[in-house]
């Protein structure tokens, strides 16, 4: 009974914890309409392609065989009676949708925005099941299977690597919101980018660790599932997740290379991996010479010029949403911005102690990385949403080596994480009702009650203020269960 | 004093831990009430733009019909059997020839419903549009390719019955048999030649449409009708059969 109660407590906590993510990633699901997401025409193109040739969904061009036509309703470019009539226009709210033109499902035309071949992945392949004539519906879908994905990988992680899963629970709380929580959900292949490489490092990460210190075979099965998770958020989206998923792999190599148990097959292993991802990225790069040409001045509109103002504005998505947001056009309060900071810095400032030099180093360089690749644009978009995970995985990084190690929550005192908790809460709270805002009335409409005057929202499900009422909520619990500490038995 | 008070506030302090023990479950228990307050009152107050005006997001050609309801089905022993469904402002009966009439529904909405006839649990039946796309008549063609219309299909027609110009407000029902719909007087309109059903032709089948409860009538003969808000039933048809 002594030991039944603290796991029974452990598991109804680890099940709130489930049900609450689900629901506040959810109710980021339902805040906007299918296509909502940046490009959204292009990768649900993408999407409804990479079955394969099918009927009514993606069809070869009787011009050009090269071609694919697909449903009129899929082009952003469709007029104001397509399914992205609401893209480019925030004061305009997804209520088009209801005069959409009736035959924008059957008429198939050119996307003349899929390249030729099409860069078909598992994550296309995948969410081409879900793929219909009806658009909303499977957007809606695409949307849950992602949820599902995400869900599945932190509770492998949360499983197999707890005190990882802490680390980066701890790092999802104080930058999930609103980019990261808004992408997880969406369909877009950065989904898997999000959910996958981060769970994916750190299970690799923990599992290399364990089986470095027990040689057991299946802490090297965790490895290898952690690589492939790795690999399928490479895969999703291959211009630009090569850069991340070779920067955890060096992160790994770093981790671990100093570690007294390793012989010298495991040191000779980890510095080839080391060799072959730094090589990668100076191949991609251009290396050195191409680094100095790229921040050479240039004049006033010169290269230091767009690095500040263009990382500045990174960064600042990077917890205020932003231009990262929805599609490139949605109208985030600045104390999204203001408290998504304070939960960051309360966080870190909290946690830290007991940090190495050479982690501080490694972390520094990563940060260097987050606020250099938006400037260097190139196949790394000028974003914050580009380097989110980045960012997710430096601060993972932070969280993991402070402490000497060991969790960095546990080091936390009681008021810095009541202050995370609160900040990152409210910060996902402003976030979302502005989200679901600009879809149901347009941003330009002001007031507390997404329900009034409402012009658009799924045909069934919540309504908006339910929504948003359990998605704030859902959160909030969620950052509480992660980062408060547990109530110990009198 | 300060002894008097000292003791005074003793029990109050002694109180301190368990009402800080009790503050955590109450203050979640608030919390929790105040959430399920505010979602039945979103719930209660919220009027969807979109009832009954659902985004048309799965209009349907006919060859393509069969896979959308295969595909909904989910068991494919089952016949996979729906009911057409044309809707119009208005629809007028003429006699066109011996015991035939010529039936024109004018006001027609963009898209024809294809219902699915088996009796949904929560009484809401799946449904497909299929777009006319300019040209309603390929759709019926279509459908009639298949041979189970040959003869003309069972079909309820219903309405509001219109006289001297002016609506009577009486909702009436017609059961007929529709053959060789035409579609060239425009966009909006749709002609078929109808004659009324032979009471043994009214079957169960085509009697279960008539889910409004109105007695059927026969159209008088050489008689001419009116109706408004009319709709037009179609016996039901297995999409196995549709050509594509």
């Amino acid at each position: 009974m002594t030991s039944l109660t603290p796991r029974l407590v452990r598991g109804v906590r680890a099940a709130t914890l489930t049900v609450a993510t689900a629901i506040a990633v959810m109710a980021w699901a339902l805040s906007s309409p299918a296509g909502s997401a940046p490009d959204g025409d292009y990768h649900l193109a993408t999407i409804w392609c990479g079955g394969g040739i099918r009927e009514g969904l993606c069809e070869t061009s009787s011009v050009n065989a090269r071609e694919r036509v697909i449903p009129r309703g899929l082009l952003r470019y469709s007029g104001p009676l397509g399914h992205l009539c609401f893209v480019g226009n925030p004061g305009a709210s997804a209520g088009c949708l209801r005069d959409i033109d009736p035959v924008i499902a059957t008429t198939m035309e050119s996307t003349e925005r899929l390249s030729y071949p099409l860069e078909v992945s598992v994550f296309s392949r995948f969410m081409s099941f879900f793929a219909s004539r009806d658009i909303e519906a499977s957007g809606l879908k695409i949307r849950l299977a992602n949820i599902a994905v995400a869900l599945v990988a932190l509770g492998l992680l949360g499983l197999l690597a707890p005190a990882a899963g802490s680390a980066l629970g701890l790092a999802l709380v104080v930058l999930g919101a609103p980019v990261g929580i808004f992408f997880v959900a969406a369909a877009h292949p950065q989904s898997w980018v999000y959910s996958l490489l981060p769970a994916g490092w750190l299970l690799a990460d923990a599992g290399f660790a364990r089986w470095l210190a027990t040689r057991l075979p299946r802490w090297a099965g965790v490895v290898a599932l952690g690589g492939a998770l790795m690999w399928l958020a490479y895969d999703a989206r291959p211009r630009d997740s090569w850069l991340f998923v070779g920067v955890a792999v060096l992160l790994l190599a770093v981790r671990h290379a100093t570690a007294a148990r390793l012989d010298r097959r495991v040191r000779v292993a980890l510095a080839a991996v080391a060799l072959l991802a730094v090589a990668e990225l100076q191949r991609r790069i251009g290396g050195p010479r191409g680094v100095v040409a790229q921040f050479s001045l240039q004049g006033a509109d010169g290269a230091w010029a767009r690095l500040i103002v263009d990382a500045a504005g990174a960064v600042r998505d990077l917890v205020a949403g932003g231009n990262a947001l929805g599609s490139s056009d949605v109208v985030v309060p600045t104390i999204v911005g203001i408290l998504g900071v304070v939960a960051l810095g309360v966080a870190m400032a909290a946690a830290h102690g007991g940090m190495a030099r050479r982690a501080w180093a490694t972390f520094g360089l990563l940060v260097g990385l987050v606020a250099y690749l938006p400037w260097r644009a190139g196949d790394i978009g000028v974003s914050g949403r580009y380097v989110w995970v980045l960012a997710a995985i430096a601060l993972t990084y932070y969280f993991l080596e402070c402490r000497a190690g060991g969790v960095a929550i546990a080091g936390m005192p009681r008021g810095a994480r009541r202050v995370v908790v609160a900040a990152a809460g409210l910060a996902n709270a402003f976030a979302l009702h502005a989200h679901i805002r600009r879809y149901v009335t347009g941003s330009d409409v002001v007031g507390w009650n997404l329900n009034r005057d409402a012009e658009w929202w799924w045909p069934s499900g919540p309504a908006p203020m339910t929504t948003w009422l359990l998605g704030s909520a859902a959160f909030a619990l969620a950052a509480g269960l992660l980062v408060l500490p547990e109530r110990r038995p009198a | 004093m300060i002894p008097v008070l000292r003791r005074a506030a003793r029990p109050v302090a002694g109180a301190l831990p368990a009402l800080r023990r009790a503050a955590r479950p109450a203050a979640a228990v608030l919390a929790a009430a105040l959430l399920a307050l505010g979602v039945v009152r979103s719930e209660r107050t919220f009027t969807n733009p979109m009832d009954g005006d659902a985004i048309p997001v799965g209009y349907w050609t006919v060859r393509d019909l069969r896979l959308a309801v295969e595909a909904h089905a989910g068991d494919p022993a089952e016949p996979a059997r729906v009911v057409l469904v044309e809707t119009g402002q208005n629809a007028s009966l003429d006699p066109r020839y011996e015991y035939a009439w010529q039936l024109v529904i004018r006001g027609l909405a963009p898209y024809t419903t294809a219902r699915d006839a088996a009796d949904p649990a929560d009484g809401a039946a799946t449904e497909w549009y299929l777009a006319h796309a300019g040209d309603l008549f390929t759709v019926w063609d279509d459908v009639f390719k298949s041979g189970l219309y040959a003869q003309g299909a069972k079909a309820l027609l219903i309405g509001t019955l219109v006289a001297g110009g002016a609506t009577t407000g009486e909702r009436v029902m017609y059961p007929l048999n529709v053959i060789s719909p035409d579609y060239d007087t425009g966009d909006t309109e749709i002609d078929y030649t109808v004659r009324p059903l032979y009471p043994e032709e009214y079957t169960a089948e085509i009697s279960s449409l008539n889910t409004f409860g109105l007695e059927p009538r026969t159209i008088p003969f050489d008689g001419r009708l009116r109706l408004e808000d009319v709709t037009l039933l179609v016996e039901p048809l297995d999409v196995r059969t549709l050509p594509g």
